[in-house]
């Protein structure tokens, strides 16, 4: 199984808790497992000492998984799987393969099998058929057989999570990742010692144009397969959910293991949405604290504004969380309603913070800048508010990532940013450009995007109608130093109209006032 | 960065990058702080080649 690095411009803070869960169904099945983390290490060797480390054994089959914010790696590590195993059966998962298994497949001839979606049940049939090869017999997977892709019937959600076994921890070096405990740069998180994350719940209630859930709830599953397969699905294995969860009781006794073997001193349970059920916070910490767990290990997780209340803020704070993070995203109501269908106001969010800090959890938002209608009002708005908060954040740029919404409604403009030639084609179409001709373009400008990707704190491509990148990169810059008179100023320099509120914090503006006041005069 | 539950022949990596990590230790001394993160320069190109 191969991790491959994960935003190498920060220290690692994730144990690849993913692909341990399926190095634990591969020694579950009775194979010899091995797991080359190539994210522990910063810097990232060199690729030649990963290229020794990949053909120290010869390997029956390689696992790799992850997300579309890591192409460029996995790419050249599937180069190097395959050069050096070339016998080798090579299975993919994870979001980047999830959204696009068509093209990832094209794209990198190394692999074998792509598994769509949630994976443990799938990789253990694959395990299973290693001998056979009777791969369309498993659901939820696309192979090559005679040059062409096969894909087989969709794969419903795992009904009762708790089934998943633990991930391999000692297939990790755990003593390794503690030395990067503290850089998890939120309360308490960033003090701690011993710090390990994990992930307790999959999905997410809400449908944020610019997420996505790994192919592993109802949204994703209804965006990928459609209505009326989502709806076999349901009658075939029940109600497909835009949320699962482990019972408390399986968390819990995951904790005091992981206590009992490592001495953690702090868990973030980095769910995309913990607090979205508040039933199933207050039986969690009622068991944590039940357990003595709150004694010896502090927390921390994300949750979304609306679901934050006194009550469970109060038992949180019991249980010994010390943040929870809250996707603010804006300070517009337009954006946050209707660019990124949130279904949350500027008002809860306000609210949540609140209330979080009176029961003494902090808060720690993120925010994002370049959503398609963003114009420099909404901005100013979202700096208005990080001001009013006293939050020192620098907001995301909002990146079309593969399988979002606003990926789907925008595949040509983004392949306009990577090939100029479309990009003028779109402006001037040209009778003498065959369709093939403008489709291989399309194709390679699709993977230069996949490979520009990182983590949206940097520029990889946009979906703003206002801002190009020169933009989104400056404005980026003067949100994080809540410089509101110099994006005014760039307002001007722009041609941007900002609306009359905004006029006392503008340079600009001012200047022309008090001089038109000193030439009436 | 290998590990196993069988014994993996283990390749054991030089620390190729002791330069720079000498550096980041003094940054992170002087207190500046740093997350600065080098890749190899080395030249890999060949290994991509078939």
């Amino acid at each position: 199984m191969i991790q491959p690095p994960v935003r190498v411009d920060h220290d690692p803070i994730d144990i690849p808790a993913g692909l341990g869960i399926m190095a634990s169904i591969a020694i579950n099945e009775g194979h010899q497992v091995a797991l080359l983390d190539l994210n522990i290490h910063r810097p990232v060797p060199s690729w030649q000492k990963i290229a020794e480390q990949i053909q120290i054994e010869k390997w029956d089959l390689i696992g790799i998984g992850g997300l579309s914010s890591m192409y460029e790696d996995i790419k050249k590590v599937l180069y190097l799987s395959r050069k050096f195993n070339p016998d080798a059966l090579i299975v993919c998962g994870g979001g980047f393969i999830t959204y696009m298994p068509d093209k990832i497949m094209k794209f990198n001839p190394s692999i074998d099998i792509g598994v769509i979606g949630e994976g443990e049940e799938t990789f253990r049939e694959i395990l299973q058929s290693t001998e056979t090869k009777n791969w369309k017999q498993i659901r939820g997977i696309c192979y090559r057989e005679d040059d062409k892709l096969i894909y087989t019937e969709p794969r419903p959600l795992i009904p009762d999570m708790d089934v998943i076994p633990h991930p391999a921890y000692d297939l990790m070096d755990i003593e390794e990742y503690f030395k990067y405990s503290g850089s998890m740069w939120y309360n308490g998180a960033f003090q701690s010692k011993r710090r390990i994350n994990f992930v307790t719940e999959r999905g997410c209630p809400r449908q944020c144009t610019f997420c996505t859930h790994n192919g592993m709830n109802r949204w994703d599953q209804l965006a990928m397969l459609g209505k009326d397969k989502v709806k076999m699905l349901d009658e075939e294995a029940g109600f497909q959910a835009v949320t699962r969860f482990f019972s408390p009781k399986y968390v819990v006794n995951h904790a005091l293991w992981l206590s009992e073997k490592y001495d953690i001193d702090y868990i973030c349970l980095l769910d995309e949405n913990l607090t979205s059920n508040n039933k199933r916070v207050h039986e969690l910490c009622d068991y944590w604290i039940q357990e003595g767990l709150h004694k010896k290990i502090k927390l921390g997780t994300s949750g979304d504004a609306p679901s934050i209340n006194p009550d469970v803020v109060e038992h949180m704070k019991q249980a010994g969380f010390t943040f929870i993070a809250i996707g603010g995203e804006s300070g517009s109501d337009k954006i946050l309603l209707e660019d990124i269908g949130k279904g949350v106001t500027v008002a809860d969010t306000q609210k949540s913070i609140d209330i979080l800090k009176a029961g003494g959890i902090s808060p720690s938002m993120t925010f994002m800048v370049g959503n398609p209608n963003e114009n420099i009002n909404d901005v100013l708005d979202t700096v208005s508010f990080l001001i009013k908060n006293n939050i020192d954040v620098g907001p995301f740029i909002c990146t079309p990532y593969p399988g979002t919404k606003i990926f789907m409604d925008n595949q040509d403009f983004i392949l306009c940013q990577y090939d100029e030639r479309l990009n003028i084609l779109a402006k001037s179409p040209n009778p003498n450009v065959s369709p093939e001709q403008i489709s291989k373009w399309k194709d390679e400008a699709l993977e230069t995007f996949l490979l520009s990707l990182n983590n949206a704190t940097d520029y990889s491509c946009t979906v703003s109608k206002h801002f190009d990148f020169s933009d989104l990169l400056t404005i980026k810059y003067f949100m994080k130093n809540h410089d509101m008179a110099k994006l005014l100023k760039l307002a001007h320099m722009r041609g941007w109209p900002h609306e009359a509120r905004w006029n006392n914090s503008c340079p600009v503006c001012s200047a022309s006032d008090e001089l038109a006041i000193k030439i009436e005069n | 960065m290998i590990k196993g539950n069988f014994n993996v022949k283990k390749v054991e990596l030089e620390d190729e990058d002791a330069d720079k990590k000498e550096l980041e230790a003094l940054i992170q001394k002087s207190g500046a702080g740093s997350h600065m993160v080098f890749r190899s320069d080395n030249d890999d190109d060949d290994l991509f080649k078939d």
